[in-house]
């Protein structure tokens, strides 16, 4: 009986000669198909029964670049120039462009990466604008502080959300020509850096 | 299971917050017109059981992240096909995830099919999504913990191990009619217990 195969079914638990069998089957068998979708809902739930540990933030940018590239790709070139914190203490404005044009390649559908100066990463950046900063080797904030990331358009930085181990979405698109900064902030952020920038990424 | 219907919007911090309101079929809807944001707010709402699931199928962190991205990328192409009468949107995506990952453990013969370990729960601050889902899995684990042992191992191990339900008949050392009856009884019990336990389940 066909019928028998809807609970094998929607456990993917038929060969492929079996599911193509039952598919073909439910074409002129509604009650299998009535059958199918409530088999299909229970076996479904068994999907929140584990962990679920949280996915790394890149794979959401994977997904979303449905068109089909499927690689991050990240050039290096010459060593990042690790900037001092002395060298841009403070900053009350910050020059897009201070640093070398490093460009963005892009993948099939238009998903790019940018080198990242101040430390060792890749901030990518979807065609939405939605982006994903990834950094390596930055010391723990100290207790009362955190890594706040921020989006520069036009010198003008503007808070986009908080580093909290290696990788960051952040919280607001980056556009074209924008650029990402992180600097060390009062726990809670700021509105604007007050601390030096440790790491700038720019778009271009 | 409707369980998704609630999905906590706190985590979806880089949602265009136009989307946040609109429903999975909407969403759907908007996928088929080739609305990448769209598929981004959906990846929001169901990104992390689908990791999670498809990791503990594939049990490697890369296989899982291919996983997730090649069902997405299915849902995203077939968005059109989707039929309400056929289910829930989140059970129709979490379909297409647990098929991929069945897909890459059996072609990888990575299949181990131990049963449901209990997993430490994590301890510290939940954020709102964390808190969700642990309920949710507790709702589930108790509700498998009240099968019959049979049945809750024929069940787990197709839909957790990837195996066949002729595998499994080997496996156990039973006739294949005896492992069809399991999982579609064990199915058709757990969607009871489910519904005993106050989730909703959709389809009369």
């Amino acid at each position: 009986m066909v019928h028998e195969q809807a609970a094998g079914f929607a456990l993917d638990a038929l060969d492929a000669a079996e599911a193509t069998e039952f598919e073909r089957h439910l074409e002129s068998c509604p009650d299998c198909e009535d059958e199918l979708v409530r088999l299909r809902t229970s076996a479904t739930a068994l999907a929140f029964a584990g962990d679920l540990p949280a996915p790394r933030p890149e794979l959401k940018l994977r997904v979303l670049d449905v068109g089909g590239g499927v690689v991050i790709p990240f050039r290096r070139r010459r060593s990042v120039a690790v900037l001092s914190a002395a060298a841009v203490a403070a900053c009350a404005a910050i020059v897009v462009g201070a640093h070398a044009w490093t460009g963005g390649r892009a993948t099939a559908a238009g998903l790019r990466s940018y080198r990242v100066h101040g430390g060792e990463g890749t901030l990518l950046v979807a065609p939405t604008g939605e982006a994903v900063l990834v950094i390596r080797g930055l010391p723990p904030a100290a207790a009362g502080t955190a890594y706040e990331l921020w989006v520069v358009r036009n010198g003008r930085p503007a808070p986009a959300g908080f580093l909290r181990g290696e990788v960051a979405t952040l919280t607001r698109p980056v556009g074209r020509g924008a650029a990402v900064a992180v600097s060390l902030e009062p726990r809670g952020g700021s509105r604007r850096p007050t601390g030096p920038l440790l790491v700038t990424a720019e778009t271009a | 299971m409707a369980t998704v219907r609630n999905f906590p919007r706190a985590t979806q911090t880089q949602t265009r917050r136009d989307l946040a309101h609109l429903s999975d079929e909407a969403l759907l809807a908007l996928c088929s017109r080739a609305d990448d944001a769209a598929l981004g707010e959906l990846y929001d709402r169901y990104g992390r059981v689908a990791y999670g699931l498809a990791l503990r199928i594939v049990r490697d962190r890369a296989l899982a992240e291919d996983a997730v991205q090649e069902a997405f990328l299915g849902v995203w192409r077939s968005a059109g096909s989707f039929l309400a009468e056929q289910g829930k949107p989140s059970t129709w995506i979490l379909t297409h995830v647990h098929r991929r990952a069945v897909d890459l453990v059996r072609r990888e013969e990575r299949r181990r099919g131990e049963p449901l370990e209990e997993v430490a729960q994590p301890t510290g601050e939940a954020t709102d999504e964390e808190a969700w889902l642990r309920a949710q899995r507790q709702v589930v684990q108790e509700a498998l913990r009240k099968l019959p042992a049979d049945q809750r191992e024929a069940i787990e191990l197709a839909y957790y191990g990837g195996f066949t339900q002729s595998e499994l008949a080997h496996r156990l050392g039973v006739p294949l009619g005896t492992i069809k009856s399991r999982m579609f009884t064990g199915l058709r019990r757990l969607r009871e217990l489910l519904a005993e336990a106050g989730l909703e389940v959709d389809a009369p």
